[in-house]
């Protein structure tokens, strides 16, 4: 595996791509008025 | 010869003007278009309501009083021996549907393609919207023909409805028949002149038309659809159904904009999969490579379009069986929970079968380029999610188990299977699907390309990320709001899921523009080097669309069961009875059956147009 | 060795039935119904055919068997021997299909039947539409008085419903083993989860003999309870059917 080349540019848009979506999901929420987490 | 900065001669400037103007012309036809239905603003209804309520009070006392609903028996329904009024009305209905769906979504994307061949002045554009016009011309025809038929048989079995309905719409129903001089006007011109108005400003004064085309088209949609959704959530008249004088009110019902947006993103996919047969008949019966190359190209273009409106067509169908659900419990569980439950896992099968049809046309038409061969390993990954998906998509929750099996079980739930059949699991795999079938697509689009970006590695590997953090966050939605919180978060996690799709579809595709910036073509496409199985899947896609809209149609109609207008007007008619699931499938296949014999007459006339017959010794010298 | 391309269909389609049918019926314990697995075996067939046959090159190696079968002179004797066999199992197939058997028919039950808008409960007509827990909103108002209504809707519970439905109120009760179809799983994420309060009153107070018409035959043996609870019994018990369970009823707000 091309650690230089692929794999660090894969972790990091992971960690960049996870916290995007992470972040979508909760402003998506909270406009309807619920929470990312459930609680009652 | 001096080269240097051209000075704008007179022409230049006119045609400049000519464009400022003809675009604001269509500017202003759109928001004409938009603005006479209108679109809801919520809150200034809210607003409004107050104001309304008072003028609505102060017009009833001025203007005549309407009659309630009427209380209808079966007698009041004229009865012509032999012929089932409900069959015949349903069949007009549903064949005048089609023929509709596909002539209100040809103009819109043989606009676009317009406006494609405009741009890179490539004439095979041009000549492909022209000849995706003149499918539809007599398409036009059969829609008015059916229309007419519809309206007919309406007023002949249901005349105390249709008195109702078109007193209450009166006006709408006005404008909808005068809008019909225009759309057959803009239409026949928009056709017949095409080939005049070639070249400069007169193609503009023709991509106008195009859009007028729409305007029209649209409005006459959005009329139909006040008075088919009015039947199903009734606003402007109270509970014994008089009328409030409010037209606006009964045609902007709750039921109004759902059923808008479905049926236009669900009439583009339509038009595509119906002019895609059109162009996999010709391919089959072609006989020189050219044209054989041709038909492929078109074939290929109309899957595209398909695919497009495909991909977020599921969330419109969701949206508006949600909206019916908030609408009537009753018409809520009745739609998925009760009689047509099964339905809508025949409607779970058809729509796999797309999914798995416009795949197949894809990695079939990867043979067209000689670099594919680097991508057509994955295939096999991609079609094993895509079937296991499609199996979530359409486990039932309720079982048909055997005596045995239930026994087994120890009741009809399965422990396992049962939560596959709720719509978080169906959310979740319609989802999938999705991004795999725009995975294949940008397969497709890679093949032929060699990267030259020197961060092509990177590249790559940042999509792979995009790929799995949108597909973790798909399962994370579905899973922890789908089966461990309670309905409110199920239902509200259905956004961010469709939203990430949609994100990464577009955010791939844009960073595979720049990851094949300056690529270089591995080679020319060998357009018309795919087997012919492939074009059977096309002919599978349009007429699995077909079923499908025939049965949808069913439904939608269906649950309102014993009412005319719901909680309004009741149905006393003999036929007044939800038919078992074998009936009602029968119907629709048969109309089903009817329309490809259409269809296959529209294709003949299309080209029968073209051919010349010499009749030697025939004519007077 | 390579392994030609319709052996690897065979074994593919072969190993997800099987797989299927271990995980499911002796892993998981809980078998697979085969009216499913049909389903599901055609779908993965559909998929098996659309992988081999995308290129030209994999059709044809596929087909190649069956065409040198069909066509080849050196193979005549599996042609012959295939011919006779084939024709012999599809006719005993059929015959085996169409013998009458003793199996009771399958019935397709609607699980979710849809209410009526309104109907006639205690004497006075209700309107499902508008209809609402009359004790709900106290559990916001008071969090104490609320818990007394859930253990009177306990109380209820235990002496008439938990006999169905089972004192976990997962349809397990001391009648359930008896019941066809069984009490319905309070517990699981498709039933009262799913359903709105009013939903609930109407398939409590009218029972079995109460459900629509549409979806008959009704074999439930849902106690027509109005005639035995009080209206407020019946609403403290849906209290505590949402309670016991933690489930909330379905709402178009977060409250």
């Amino acid at each position: 595996m091309d650690i230089k080349g692929s794999f660090i540019p894969f972790l990091g848009a992971m960690v960049v791509c996870c916290g995007l979506f992470l972040a979508l999901d909760a402003v998506l929420m909270n406009m309807q008025g619920l929470s990312l987490v459930f609680h009652q | 010869m001096i080269t240097g900065m051209k000075k704008p001669c007179l022409s230049d400037i006119r045609f400049l003007k000519t464009k400022v103007f003809l675009a604001l012309l269509a500017l202003a036809v759109i928001f004409g278009a938009i603005t006479f239905p209108g679109f809801d603003q919520a809150g200034v209804m809210a607003a409004e309501q107050g104001a309304a309520d008072q003028e609505v009070a102060a017009d009833a006392a001025a203007t005549a009083t309407y009659a309630p609903a009427p209380k209808l028996t079966a007698a009041d329904y004229p009865s012509i021996a032999g012929i089932n009024s409900r069959v015949v009305v349903w069949i007009f209905a549903q064949l005048h549907l089609w023929f509709a769906a596909f002539v209100l979504a040809v103009p819109i994307f043989v606009f676009i393609i317009e406006v494609i061949g405009m741009k890179t002045r490539d004439k095979r554009y041009d000549d492909m919207a022209y000849e995706f016009i003149k499918v539809s011309i007599t398409g036009y025809s059969l829609t008015a023909i059916l229309g007419g038929g519809l309206a007919f048989s309406l007023i002949l079995f249901y005349p105390h409805l249709f008195t109702y309905l078109s007193t209450i719409f009166s006006e709408s129903m006005f404008y909808y028949a005068l809008l019909f001089f225009a759309e057959s006007a803009v239409l026949y011109i928009y056709y017949y002149g095409w080939h005049w108005l070639q070249g400069g400003f007169k193609k503009w004064v023709h991509l106008s038309l195009g859009l007028t085309l729409n305007a029209v088209g649209t409005t006459l949609m959005l009329l139909a659809n006040a008075w088919l959704t009015f039947m199903m959530s009734p606003a402007g008249v109270d509970a014994a159904g008089v009328f409030s004088g409010d037209a606006w009110a009964a045609i902007h019902n709750f039921l109004w904009n759902p059923i808008n947006i479905h049926r236009f993103v669900a009439n583009i996919a339509y038009g595509g999969s119906i002019v895609g047969a059109y162009a996999a008949f010709k391919f089959l019966t072609a006989n020189t490579p050219q044209l054989r190359a041709h038909y492929d190209w078109m074939g290929y273009n109309a899957n595209f379009i398909a695919i497009c409106a495909l991909l977020p067509l599921p969330f419109a169908g969701y949206y508006l069986a949600a909206e019916i659900y908030a609408y009537s419990q009753q018409m809520g569980i009745t739609l998925m929970g009760g009689i047509f439950a099964w339905l809508f896992i025949i409607q779970a099968v058809l729509i796999g079968t797309l999914f798995l049809s416009a795949n197949y046309y894809l990695w079939c038409g990867m043979g067209r380029s000689d670099g594919a061969g680097r991508y057509t390993k994955y295939i096999k990954y991609i079609a094993i999610v895509l079937v296991a998906a499609f199996l979530v998509w359409f486990t039932p929750h309720t079982l048909v188990l055997t005596n045995e099996e239930l026994k087994a079980l120890g009741g009809p739930h399965h422990k396992i299977l049962g939560p596959l059949g709720i719509m978080p699991a169906k959310n979740t795999a319609v989802n999938i699907m999705i991004l795999f079938t725009a995975l294949s697509f940008m397969f497709y689009r890679r093949a032929n390309k060699v990267a030259t970006v020197s961060w092509v590695n990177a590249g790559n590997a940042i999509q792979v990320a995009l790929f799995t953090a949108g597909i973790a966050n798909i399962l994370l939605l579905g899973i922890y709001h789908g089966y461990f919180t309670n309905t409110v978060y199920k239902v509200a996690a259905s956004i961010p899921q469709v939203l990430t799709t949609l994100i990464v579809i577009v955010g791939s595709i844009t960073l595979d523009s720049f990851i094949y910036k300056g690529a270089t073509e591995v080679g020319p496409l060998k357009w018309g080097r795919i087997p012919e199985r492939a074009q059977y899947a096309l002919f599978l896609l349009a007429v699995s669309f077909t079923w499908l809209m025939g049965l949808m149609g069913y439904i939608r109609s269906g649950i309102r069961q014993h009412w005319h207008v719901v909680d309004i007007m009741r149905d006393a008619s003999p036929d007044a009875f939800t038919p078992t699931l074998g009936y009602a499938a029968n119907v629709v296949s048969v109309a089903a059956i009817l329309f490809m014999a259409m269809v296959m007459f529209v294709f003949w006339i299309a080209q029968v147009s073209g051919q010349k017959t010499l009749p030697t010794g025939y004519w007077k010298e | 060795m390579k392994i030609p391309k319709l052996l690897q269909a065979v074994l593919v389609l072969a190993f997800v039935y099987f797989g299927f049918i271990v995980v499911f019926d002796y892993i998981l314990d809980a078998v697979i119904p085969s009216s499913l697995l049909a389903m599901y075996m055609f779908f993965v067939a559909a998929g098996v055919f659309m992988v081999f046959t995308y290129d030209e090159e994999g059709t044809r190696e596929l087909v190649a068997p069956v065409k040198a079968m069909v066509e080849d002179p050196s193979k005549r004797l599996w042609r012959n021997v295939v011919f006779v066999i084939l024709p012999l199992a599809v006719g005993g197939g059929t015959y085996m299909k169409m013998l009458p058997n003793f199996e009771a028919p399958l019935e397709l039950r609607t699980i979710h039947p849809a209410p009526p808008s309104t109907a006639k409960i205690y004497g006075k007509r209700v309107n499902f539409l508008k209809l609402e827990n009359p004790y709900r909103k106290i559990e916001k108002e008071d969090p104490e008085a609320f818990r007394e209504l859930v253990n009177e809707g306990a109380a209820v519970y235990i002496e008439n419903c938990q006999y169905c439905h089972g004192d976990k109120l997962d349809g397990n009760g001391p009648y359930a083993a008896g019941l066809n179809p069984t009490p319905l799983n309070f517990q699981d994420v498709g039933t009262i989860a799913q359903l709105q309060e009013s939903y609930l009153f109407w398939r409590i107070t009218t029972g079995g003999p109460g459900l629509p018409k549409e979806a008959a035959p009704w074999i439930s043996s849902m106690p027509v309870w109005q005639d035995f609870l009080k209206e407020d019994e019946v609403w403290k018990v849906i209290l505590f059917l949402y309670d016991y369970t933690g489930h909330r009823p379905r709402s178009w707000e977060h409250e």
